[in-house]
């Protein structure tokens, strides 16, 4: 063959042509299937690069642009006098570790040991088992910390940083402030009230990452700032809400209740000035505590008044003028039977006057004085002192209460409803009520913020006081508050009386209603106080309610005490003048009773033992009492009394509420009180 | 002195601003992959590949220098060191990534499959020159067959499936243009074929993953078809025009795996787009239709088939490598010539472009 012989002549010019020719078609083969190639891949290019290119373009910013909510600072909330806040946020940093650029473990976890408190073993542990990009080690670093942790330079060490809410004042009005969680949302009490105002609006940061997550600083660019929340002013005083938990805190002590509550309200204005309840929570661990621990019990727990009830049926009965505190009621010797039904009497009354018939709390006197009145009217006094609906207070949770319409009213309601039964209330409903008795007759919407304050301290809105009706002429509240002080001097409340300042309350002792069978639960009571100090320019409405005591339960002694607690550190702090020297106080009472010889005769505190409740007689509580008064008290018992000092009652024996057998012998002793 | 000058006279300046053009981009892109937009800075990468274009640049002056047909005499020898390195290297490498692919010489990791790539195209052209018409008879086909089977078992079995099948490629490239019976030629390919289910039965399981997922890449696009996907969102998000220099997310935020070697044309794709392609692929061209016509210009039949053997070896793993990289084929592990970073690919191919310009000269010249 010509290309053989071509071949074995090398370095002959000719070989090469040879070869040219004789591999024509396969050269162009070659040169077909290349150009094939590049051609394939150009066209993909096209399809790739410019007809698809936009959709790439998003894929690519999809994985390397993250958007991170920039958390803006959560409104501080403050109580009246804007002094150190009651719930704050500060910005903490989060320790993290990406595991994935962990390259010594044990190294690291050593290192961050100290700082994070976890044992380095544990780190390990974090850090190995899992798949996450990023493991967030510990919460709540402060900035400091955190810098320092920063110059320690890991590189697997990342920050990020949270807003995270702080309660300075621990459990002080915890219910009422409800708590937020991380991701900086209300979830309960003015944090859920207000979360739009406090949360403010979060921003918005796109970051720019690597593949493994690393954040590119230089090329994040921030989309929206976040805008810090507002501020609020509450009407609260801490001082007072202090005051009020103290003396709930005693109560709890001494009387051990299921629950208890109280509420301060400035009865000129409808301010809340002190909201709180046991049991209470830590609003910084509030996972930690059972429901029931969280619920704000002063709007949201219904009670049945009993006699502190009494007030709004005494209001009903002398605003219709059927009758004046000076007319005289026979109170049947403390059984009346009533629509199939007997009502008893704790203390037995014949004819008393309409004052002593709340005075003295005669469940018998009211029923005959609210017989007077049509129920209707009745039914709309009620509901004009606000009870059966909300009182309209910017709290969440809050319960509207219980009243019945006359229509569903049975023949025995016109019996129970005046002696606070058939009935549910709120404690601040109750203070709304005793409110519109103390201020003259207005029924006030109650609130708690006072102001809301922008960022920069401006003010964006500032609550005013909001008078809903006048429930009654100021002449009827006049002659009520009157007779509310008459409690408090020679009636059941003696135990709220204070030195030196006029005062004027209401006790009630109501039996538990049974809510799973119906009627009332044995030897379960919610004693309440109400009342308001000083009498001739009231400035703190107090409600007081305690939710099954153990032992002693009457309001006058279980809630009047803690409303007398309440009164005075009010009243201290305030710095309100005294209006009457307290021999006046005492004068006055003793003069009184001289002049009601029937209030004499019968004991005069609610305190003595209710023969009806388990036929056993228990010791009263005399404490305060002059010796006359507890001379008196002890009388209608047989039992030798054994008298040490003078002046005024202060330690007693057997103890209050104790059971007493005939002939027991009764140590008190007195003591004369320092002249201020 | 007069080798000097001969080797001027005849000298081919396209090819080899072509082939420097290619290394200087290469450079450039391997630049902009090293260089990390996160942490501002340059990986070391960068500095190795760039001397190991110094010493590529030497080698291509030695190749152009000294004659292949005294190289050519050489050829078996060089054959059984490598080869010998590759037997070496099954027992003793450097695993990577699940493959024994790099030897450790004097603190610079070698992958001798490049040089076996080299040894095999001189051995193969050496024995193409000496059988010369005998190629046509089944013997001698059998011995070229086992000469490049040999190396092309030891490399897959290392295993680099990639760099195995571009010396089959080079096989049956060279004993194509030696005029090997087509008849032969077709009974090899469709044995190739026949061949296939039993392969797959030694495929490792990553490279049965990989062919699954170019079958179907969004099985799973966190695993196996992660790159693809990455280098596709990289090339196609370099749009018509680019997005410049230092300026390609995908790759300076290190989303593509394998960037700076098999992926090095998304890097590239990305900052410069379609018409920055397009003149990639030009030079591409050029170089390849440039030693085409080397190939048919050379006096001597070892020329020639020395030439051939760098065009198939260049134009399959050119191509393999830009279809992988625009997903239209699976993912093989071969790297880009010039342009991919690793240092004996770098080397052998400056090797080979010496050698091109080397033949090229001495087809002018009477020596």
């Amino acid at each position: 063959m010509r290309r053989d012989m071509a071949f074995t002549s090398p370095g002959s010019v000719m070989a090469g042509e040879r070869l040219e020719t004789a591999s024509r078609f396969r050269t162009r083969l070659c040169l077909g299937f290349l150009l094939l190639g590049f051609v394939i891949v150009g066209l993909k290019l096209v399809s790739i690069q410019i007809l698809r290119h936009d959709s790439w373009v998003d894929f690519v910013d999809d994985q390397r642009q993250t958007a991170i909510t920039i958390y803006p600072k959560r409104g501080t909330i403050y109580d009246r006098n804007r002094r150190a806040p009651l719930a704050t946020s500060v910005v903490e940093e989060v320790l993290c570790v990406v595991p994935s650029r962990v390259t010594d473990a044990a190294k690291l976890a050593k290192t961050l040991s100290p700082y994070a408190q976890i044992a380095p073993n544990k780190i390990i542990e974090r850090i190995k088992n899992t798949n996450l990009h990023l493991v967030y080690l510990k919460r709540g670093f402060d900035v400091k910390t955190a810098d320092e942790i920063r110059d320690l330079n890991l590189v697997a060490v990342e920050f990020r940083s949270e807003s995270s809410r702080q309660y300075p004042r621990g459990t002080l009005a915890s219910n009422l402030l409800g708590f937020a969680n991380l991701e900086n949302k209300g979830l309960a009490g003015l944090e859920f009230q207000y979360d739009a105002h406090l949360a403010g609006e979060a921003g918005k940061q796109i970051i720019i990452k690597d593949s493994s997550r690393r954040e590119i600083v230089a090329l994040a660019q921030k989309v929206k700032d976040a805008r810090d929340g507002n501020h609020l002013v509450l009407t609260i005083d801490e001082v007072i809400q202090y005051i009020t938990e103290k003396a709930l805190d005693s109560v709890v002590e001494s009387s051990s209740p299921e629950s208890a509550s109280a509420v301060v309200v400035n009865p000129n204005t409808g301010e809340i000035v002190a909201m709180a309840c046991r049991p209470t929570f830590d609003p910084s661990k509030p996972s930690t505590y059972r429901d029931e621990r969280l619920r704000n019990r002063p709007i949201a727990d219904i009670f049945e008044p009993g006699s502190a009830f009494k007030p709004v049926a005494a209001a009903a009965a002398l605003d219709r003028k059927v009758i004046s505190p000076t007319d005289r009621i026979y109170c049947e010797l403390g059984r009346m039977r009533y629509h199939r039904h007997t009502f008893n009497d704790v203390h037995p009354f014949a004819e008393i006057s309409f004052a002593d018939v709340v005075a003295q709390s005669s469940n018998i006197g009211m029923i005959k004085v609210v017989s007077l009145l049509e129920p209707q009217w009745f039914y709309t006094y009620i509901k004009s002192f606000g009870f059966g609906a909300l009182t309209g207070v910017d709290l969440p949770g809050e319960s509207g209460g219980i009243v019945h319409p006359p229509s569903k009213w049975s023949g025995l309601s016109m019996g129970s409803i005046p002696i606070g039964q058939e009935i549910g209330v709120t404690a601040l409903q109750l203070a709304t009520a005793f409110s519109a008795i103390a201020n003259g007759g207005t029924l006030l919407k109650p609130y708690v913020v006072s102001e809301i304050i922008g960022p920069d301290a401006e003010t964006l809105a500032r609550a005013q006081v909001r008078p809903v009706r006048q429930v009654m002429r100021p002449e009827t509240a006049r002659a009520l508050t009157d007779m509310l002080e008459q409690v408090v001097i020679s009636g059941t409340g003696k135990a709220a009386r204070l030195k030196g300042y006029r005062c004027a309350g209401k006790t009630g002792t109501a039996q538990k209603p049974d809510l799973v069978n119906g009627g009332y639960l044995r030897g379960k009571y919610v004693a309440v106080f109400a009342g308001f100090v000083p009498v001739d320019d009231p400035v703190a409405c107090i409600i007081v309610v305690v939710d099954s005591p153990e032992g002693k339960y009457y309001g006058g002694q279980v809630a009047a005490p803690a409303f007398k607690e309440i009164a005075q550190g009010i009243l201290n702090h305030l710095e309100v003048p005294p209006s009457a020297p307290e021999e006046q106080v005492v004068a006055e009472s003793v003069k009184t009773s001289r002049k009601d010889p029937l209030v004499a005769q019968k004991a005069p505190s609610e305190a003595l033992p209710s023969p009806a409740s388990d036929g056993v007689p228990r010791m009263p509580d005399v404490r305060g009492m002059t010796m006359r008064e507890t001379m008196q008290a002890l009388s209608a018992y047989s039992v030798e009394f054994d008298f040490d000092g003078s002046g005024i009652a202060v330690k007693q024996h057997p103890a209050p509420g104790e059971k007493i057998e005939n002939g027991r012998r009764c140590q008190v002793a007195f003591k004369r009180k320092e002249s201020p | 002195m007069k080798v000097y000058r001969q080797i001027v006279r005849g000298f081919d300046y396209v090819t080899l601003t072509c082939a420097l053009l290619l290394v200087l981009t290469g450079l450039l892109t391997v630049f902009s992959s090293a260089y990390k937009a996160g942490l501002g800075e340059v990986e070391h990468y960068f500095s190795r590949q760039m001397m190991w274009a110094l010493l590529g640049l030497a080698a291509m002056m030695v190749a152009i220098i000294v004659d292949y047909r005294f190289m050519a005499r050489f050829a078996y020898y060089f054959y059984a060191g490598t080869l010998a390195l590759l037997v070496f290297l099954l027992f003793t490498g450097k695993e990577v990534q699940g493959a024994q692919r790099w030897i450790r010489v004097m603190g610079v990791n070698l992958q001798p499959s490049e040089f076996v790539k080299v040894s095999t195209l001189f051995v193969l052209a050496r024995y193409l020159d000496d059988v010369r018409e005998d190629i046509r008879r089944k013997r001698f086909l059998v011995l070229a067959i086992v000469l490049a089977g040999v190396p092309s078992g030891l490399i897959v079995l290392q295993p680099d499936l990639g760099t195995g099948l571009v010396l089959v490629a080079l096989l049956g490239g060279m004993l194509f243009a030696a005029n090997a019976n087509p008849r032969h030629l077709l009974a090899l390919v469709i044995s190739g074929f026949v061949m296939v289910p039993v392969f797959w039965h030694f495929l490792k399981d990553y490279q049965k993953a990989r062919l699954l997922s170019f079958v179907n890449p969004n099985v799973d696009p966190l695993g196996s078809s992660y790159q693809v996907i990455q280098s596709k969102i990289a090339v196609g998000a370099g749009g018509l025009t680019g997005k410049g220099l230092l300026a390609g997310t995908q790759s300076q935020l290190n989303f593509l795996p394998e960037q700076h070697t098999d992926f090095i044309f998304s890097v590239f794709a990305e900052q410069w787009g379609f018409l920055g392609s397009c003149v990639l692929v030009a030079l591409y061209l050029t170089l390849l239709f440039q030693s085409i016509k080397i190939a048919r210009a050379s006096r001597d039949f070892l020329g020639s088939m020395l030439v051939v053997g760098i065009i198939t070896i260049m134009a399959f793993q050119v191509l393999v490598n830009l279809l992988m990289t625009v997903g239209l084929m699976p993912v093989t592990g071969i790297p880009l010539p010039f342009m991919s970073y690793g240092g004996s690919n770098l080397l052998a191919v400056m090797a080979c472009v010496g050698l091109l310009l080397g033949v090229n000269t001495r087809s002018h010249i009477f020596l």
